[in-house]
């Protein structure tokens, strides 16, 4: 019986596709009670939320957009539809801060905001692990929390090293929505490209591709031929798993269509480059070499 | 034969054509004639088998138009309406070659200069005219014509006029319909003056 | 005349074919040795596994949607009817979303076809019994009852696919503008299947088309049995759109332009008509999404959009020249 099992385990095929969840990786914080400078807080910008659990605020938060969706935050109210604010949500909230950056809108509903006395501060984007550090001196500030951020860049840049994937291996990032008959690829910007070449992986669309996502003809895919895919885990769900997505043309014909290497990360983390992603890199490496083997 | 049995027919509520009898011979042409709106073409539409009548029969040779498939009843009669339209440009001949052999038809009509041309482009006349050389190409038992003369000149009216004769001839029933305007009726050889 | 008619098809399917072998050359990767990979099927993977199901069901969609066109303009003698003005396009994307919604069938298989093409023919069907409450069909109440119910239908196929959550649902916008993105081959069994159906159809009820220009009094009189032919024609147009739509998308005017195009130079006997209206169909399909692959590459266009930008021109230009194939009464 036993033989048998192994014989039929090494004659098929059995490629790995790799899913990372929340639970795979860990933030980093700071701990010890803080003397914040605002009591309610509502965060409208990608990131900030988590950044604000890590500096031990999660007391002061009220209200939040919908990209900020980890698990440890479902009790805090989405004040967003969509990614369109609803300001009447957010000043029913009766906040002293609110936080947004610069993809933050529509435009009018923080006008509103702001004219209901309610002070907003803008702070910076992250598309890569170098903005992490100024992204959350600026949350720190914000919040009347500089010390506390101090520290929590402090940890992050005593990570060390990065683990290296061998091979450099050719990647792509998909942005896949089941409903669309296009291919939204990354290139240079999207997020992912740092991501990818942290673990010494080759962003192939970053290589080839002028703009952060580019709509992508089947067969402009196909002879990209990456090795890896790298998708998010919902946009995955939208195709039908890693069974839809190897079969629809274009990625079939690519060696990681035909591996079925294919790396799903949760949507709210891969590109949040906050205090997960250090744990992300490292289970993103571990995933690179399980898939190319 | 044409055999009309008590028929009664009733549009908007009107008895248009009450409780009418007639017997319409072969090989003969008969003329309907009367003023406007007194229900000639109405009578027509039901010999051809358009609609039945409210009430009444109506028979060609024993045969109940209303009962007899669209296939069929074109080989027991044709017909060529008053106002025919044209909306797509075929030509003078191949319209007729839909209703039967056209060239036999197109030399007696007088319609030789037309026959390329497209029946899109045709005054009233000559369209009427190509539309009555389509009925008879079928070469039925029974013709029914409802105003072939409205739109015509009289060179063009004798031509249709001697082909009917021709017709009625060789065993046709031909039943024509025509304005009471219409004065010299000699070349019909019965003259229904109907509902009056 | 009939030597000149057998050669004029001749040329256009060779025009197809011309077409077909550019399409498949080109595109935004650059195949080494095409000419081998050609001659060797299976050889060249981006070539034979996505290109040339593409192309073949830009081939396949080209001809049921300028045929469907021909059976609505024939079918309601009328020169503005379409399959995206009658309701059709509409009710075979709504019966392919509904389908789908259900867990039945997923975009391209043959169980959307087959509910596509049901949808098209209730669709149709709902359009002209609405257009004709009033006596007798016309044109005015046809358009007008085709467009709000096109509209409508649209609405619902927005919202229902909005509440779709399965894979490969399929967007607003793929029904209301098409694409031949992810064909493969399977997807092209129902298609092909319903196309040829519809065609075969389509010539069966040409004739009677013919006799029907000349109005409904006139073509019974002729011999044809008027609502037998109009449903024949109104099952070849829903299979033919309805196949093509639960496949493709909605990509409108191809259905209005291939068949008055062909009309304009073939005239206007709709046996003829069958076969030019398939081939120009092909012809400017192939040639529309040859660019939308390709112009951009490697960005893709719209085939809704370049469909647009290549048959108008060509229509506006012929109508311009000779005015006289339909008259409007």
């Amino acid at each position: 019986m036993s033989i048998l099992m192994i014989s039929g385990c090494a004659n098929s095929q059995n490629f790995l596709s790799k899913s990372i969840s929340q639970e795979d990786v860990t933030a980093l914080s700071v701990s010890g009670t803080q003397n914040f400078s605002v009591k309610r807080v509502v965060v409208l910008a990608n990131g900030v939320a988590e950044i604000m659990v890590a500096l031990n605020a999660k007391s002061i938060l009220v209200g939040r957009d919908i990209s900020s969706n980890e698990d440890s935050l479902s009790d805090i109210p989405i004040v967003t539809s969509g990614h369109q604010v609803i300001s009447e949500k957010v000043i029913a909230l009766n906040p002293d801060l609110v936080i947004i950056d610069a993809s933050t809108g529509p435009k009018a509903a923080i006008e509103q905001i702001r004219s209901a006395k309610i002070k907003v501060i803008q702070t910076p984007e992250s598309w890569s692990l170098e903005d992490i550090s100024p992204k959350v001196l600026a949350v720190g500030s914000a919040i009347g929390a500089p010390g506390a951020a101090k520290l929590l860049i402090n940890k992050l840049i005593s990570q060390g090293t990065i683990k290296q994937v061998s091979g450099n291996p050719k990647i792509a990032f998909l942005y896949l929505r089941g409903t669309s008959t296009v291919y939204l690829i990354g290139g240079p910007g999207s997020g992912a490209d740092s991501l990818i070449k942290e673990i010494g992986g080759v962003d192939v669309g970053a290589e080839n591709l002028p703009r952060a996502f580019n709509t992508l003809t089947a067969e402009s895919l196909a002879s990209l031929n990456p090795d890896v895919l790298l998708v998010m885990t919902k946009g995955l769900e939208s195709v039908g798993g890693v069974q839809g997505l190897i079969k629809l043309p274009g990625v079939a014909q690519t060696e990681a269509g035909k591996r079925k290497a294919i790396i799903d990360v949760d949507d709210s983390l891969l590109l949040s480059f906050g205090p997960r992603s250090y744990s992300l890199l490292t289970e993103l490496a571990k995933s690179v070499e399980i898939v190319m083997q | 034969m044409i055999t009309i049995n008590e028929i009664t027919i009733v549009r908007d509520g009107r008895e248009l054509i009450y409780d009418y009898s007639e017997q319409i011979p072969a090989g003969s042409i008969t003329v309907i004639t009367g003023p406007n709106g007194c229900g000639k073409s109405t009578l027509l539409a039901a010999i051809a088998g358009d609609f039945p009548p409210d009430k009444g029969t109506i028979t060609i040779d024993g045969i109940h138009p209303i009962l007899t498939s669209a296939h069929d009843l074109s080989k027991i009669r044709a017909v060529a309406k008053q106002n025919q339209l044209y909306s797509l440009g075929f030509s003078v001949r191949e319209v007729i070659e839909m209703g039967g052999k056209p060239d036999e038809i197109i030399r007696l009509l007088g319609l030789e200069h037309l026959a390329n041309r497209l029946v899109t482009t045709l005054s009233v006349g000559e369209a009427q005219r190509v539309s009555i050389a389509q009925a008879i190409a079928q070469k039925t038992p029974v013709l029914i014509l409802d105003e072939p003369f409205a739109a015509q000149d009289n060179e063009n009216r004798g031509r249709v006029v001697t082909v009917l004769q021709q017709l009625a001839r060789e065993g046709v029933t031909v039943v024509v319909v025509a304005h009471s305007s219409e004065q010299e009726l000699t070349w019909a050889d019965k003259v229904i003056k109907q509902f009056l | 005349m009939r030597e000149l008619k057998k050669s004029l098809i001749a040329l256009n399917i060779l025009l197809v074919f011309v077409a077909v072998f550019i399409a498949l050359s080109v595109g935004p990767t650059k195949i080494d040795g095409f000419f081998q990979q050609l001659m060797q099927p299976g050889s060249n993977e981006i070539l034979w596994q996505i290109r040339f199901p593409r192309v073949i069901a830009a081939v396949i969609v080209g001809a049921a949607f300028g045929v469907a066109g021909l059976m609505a303009q024939g079918a309601s003698n009328n020169a503005l009817a379409e399959p995206s003005i009658l309701g059709t396009s509409s009710g075979a994307a709504l019966g392919a979303v509904i389908a789908i919604l259900f867990g039945l069938a997923q975009v391209g298989s043959i169980a959307a076809t087959i509910s596509g093409v049901i949808g098209a023919l209730l669709a149709t069907a709902l359009t002209l019994k609405l257009a004709s409450l009033r006596g007798n069909l016309s044109s005015f109440a046809l358009i007008i009852v085709g467009i709000a119910l096109s509209a409508t239908l649209s609405a619902i196929v927005g919202l229902t696919s909005a509440m779709i959550t399965q894979a490969d649902a399929r967007s607003i916008s793929f029904w209301n503008f098409g694409s031949l993105a992810l064909i493969t081959y399977e997807n092209l069994v129902g298609v092909a299947a319903t196309t040829l159906i519809g065609l075969g159809i389509a010539w069966k009820v040409a004739p009677s088309l013919d006799r029907l220009s000349f109005g409904d009094d006139t073509a019974f009189h002729l011999g044809i049995n008027v609502v037998k032919a109009r449903w024949l024609a109104l099952v070849a147009l829903s299979l033919l759109a309805g196949g093509a739509v639960s496949t493709v998308g909605i990509i409108g005017f191809i259905g209005l332009a291939a068949p008055h195009i062909a009309r304009f130079i073939y005239g206007p006997s709709h046996r003829l008509l069958v076969i030019q209206s398939a081939l120009i169909g092909s012809l400017i399909i192939v040639f529309a999404d040859t660019l939308a692959r390709s112009i951009a590459a490697p960005n893709e266009l719209s085939i809704g959009l370049i469909t647009s930008l290549l048959g108008a021109p060509i229509l506006i230009a012929l109508v311009s020249i000779k005015n006289n194939v339909w008259r409007v009464q």
